[in-house]
């Protein structure tokens, strides 16, 4: 009885009406209601601190000034090196209240006070040389050039770190005698 | 199969295709109630979902970018802004590396809807040809986090990316505390050079290149808005994270 009844038609077309009247309870899908937004923003690294040394020498002095070629601003020092029969007295510019634009440190150092901005020149740091004349036909006077990119603390004040410095050297040959 | 030819088959058959007709129609009954109520419904508390992205600079507040639902049609009200626009009027136009500058970001309910929220930062560095430059660390791009009130995801943040929820339902028209209120890029990314020394017409030079000159950071920031009825299904759903839900709408990450 049981084979007579799954081959019977009707009894499969009540299964199926049975189905679809069932299944016109099952209710519809709901979406969750979403949005969205997304901005984005960045900026460009500008690096490469780079001067160029220009001296003058006039009456055996040494006019020294930098000018800043590079894409950014720096701070900038100079070291003077020659051989001990050599003397050399340094002067250096002062602005309108007196203070000198370069300042000698312990480590030898002459420290330009201010940032050397994109394009521009420092003041100049003279060097006046003396010595025997015996020594005059030929002499070394080296300038040792350094830059360090600035940096900034968190409040924007800007400071110079030499242990991060970028140095750059002067063409390292013999002076010839004074002009 | 005789006994469904005979009167009492015929009979059961009748009752059942009876029975069946009766429930179709009360279905349908119901259908009909449900479908005008749900439609009602739908229009009150459904739809008009908006947000926000609002940034202050040291110039100024902006809103960056919005989208609001307007009610119809499907349709959307949007803007499309960009991050740290002024920015640099902080400093003459220059980047300074190590300097704090002001970037405070938050979000604002623009729909007229309650909602959560939650906002995604993304940090990344390109280089001078545009391609993901991945010898820089994203962690160099310093966005710090100002934790009044904004739950870290920290098992889902990495260095490149932040998930940050806020646990409060936002109401109509309210923005969140900022979730940010600085912006730095690590000054170390200067200090990383190259130098090269060679000997030209007798006299030794010696030049150093920037390894990461010309380098840009990105900062993007995504928002996500989700409604708060059904909040613990609704967030499931739409942001894949299980979170508890408070009497009080809270909501707690699991």
């Amino acid at each position: 009885m049981k084979k007579n009844l799954l081959k019977n038609k009707t009894f499969w077309l009540a299964v199926v009406a049975s189905g679809l009247c069932l299944s016109v309870s099952v209710p519809s899908a709901m979406a969750y209601f979403t949005t969205y937004v997304q901005a984005e923003g960045g900026y460009e690294i500008t690096l490469g601190s780079e001067t160029e040394i220009h001296e003058d020498v006039k009456d055996m002095t040494k006019e020294i000034s930098l000018t800043n070629t590079g894409e950014t601003d720096c701070y900038v020092r100079v070291k003077v090196f020659s051989g001990s029969q050599i003397d050399i007295t340094y002067t250096s510019a002062v602005d309108g209240n007196g203070n000198a634009y370069w300042t000698k440190n312990d480590d030898g150092y002459w420290y330009y006070s201010e940032i050397l901005k994109v394009n521009s020149s420092s003041e100049i740091l003279k060097a006046k040389i003396e010595m025997d004349e015996d020594f005059k036909e030929s002499f070394n006077v080296i300038v040792v050039q350094e830059c360090t990119p600035v940096q900034y603390h968190e409040d924007g004040t800007p400071y110079a770190d030499w242990n991060a410095k970028v140095d750059t050297k002067t063409d390292i040959g013999v002076q010839e005698a004074a002009q | 199969m005789k006994w469904l030819r005979s009167k009492k088959g015929t009979l059961i058959l009748t009752c059942v295709a009876c029975a069946l007709l009766l429930m179709s129609g009360i279905g349908s009954t119901r259908a009909a109630l449900t479908y005008f109520s749900e439609n009602y419904t739908a229009q009150v508390e459904m739809k008009d979902i908006g947000v926000t992205l609002v940034e202050t600079s040291a110039q100024s507040t902006k809103d960056i970018s919005s989208r609001d639902y307007t009610g119809s049609d499907d349709a959307w009200d949007t803007t499309q802004g960009e991050l740290l626009s002024d920015m640099l009027e902080e400093s003459d136009n220059k980047l300074q590396l190590g300097r704090a500058y002001r970037e405070e970001l938050s979000v604002k309910n623009s729909g007229t809807i309650n909602e959560y929220v939650r906002v995604r930062i993304y940090k990344s560095w390109t280089n001078a040809d545009g391609e993901k430059e991945t010898s820089l660390s994203p962690s160099l791009i310093v966005l710090n986090l100002t934790n009044n009130g904004w739950i870290l995801d920290e098992e889902n943040s990495t260095e490149e990316r932040t998930v940050l929820y806020w646990p409060s339902i936002l109401t109509v028209g309210e923005t969140t505390k900022p979730l940010s209120d600085t912006l730095t890029i690590d000054s170390s990314i200067g200090n990383k050079v190259t130098k090269e020394t060679f000997v030209e017409d007798g006299v030794t030079k010696t030049t150093t290149k920037f390894n990461y000159d010309g380098v840009k950071f990105h900062l993007k920031a995504e928002v996500d808005a989700v409604q708060t009825h059904n909040a613990k299904d609704a967030i499931k759903s739409a942001w894949g994270v299980d979170v508890n839900v408070a009497s009080d709408g809270t909501i707690a990450l699991q």
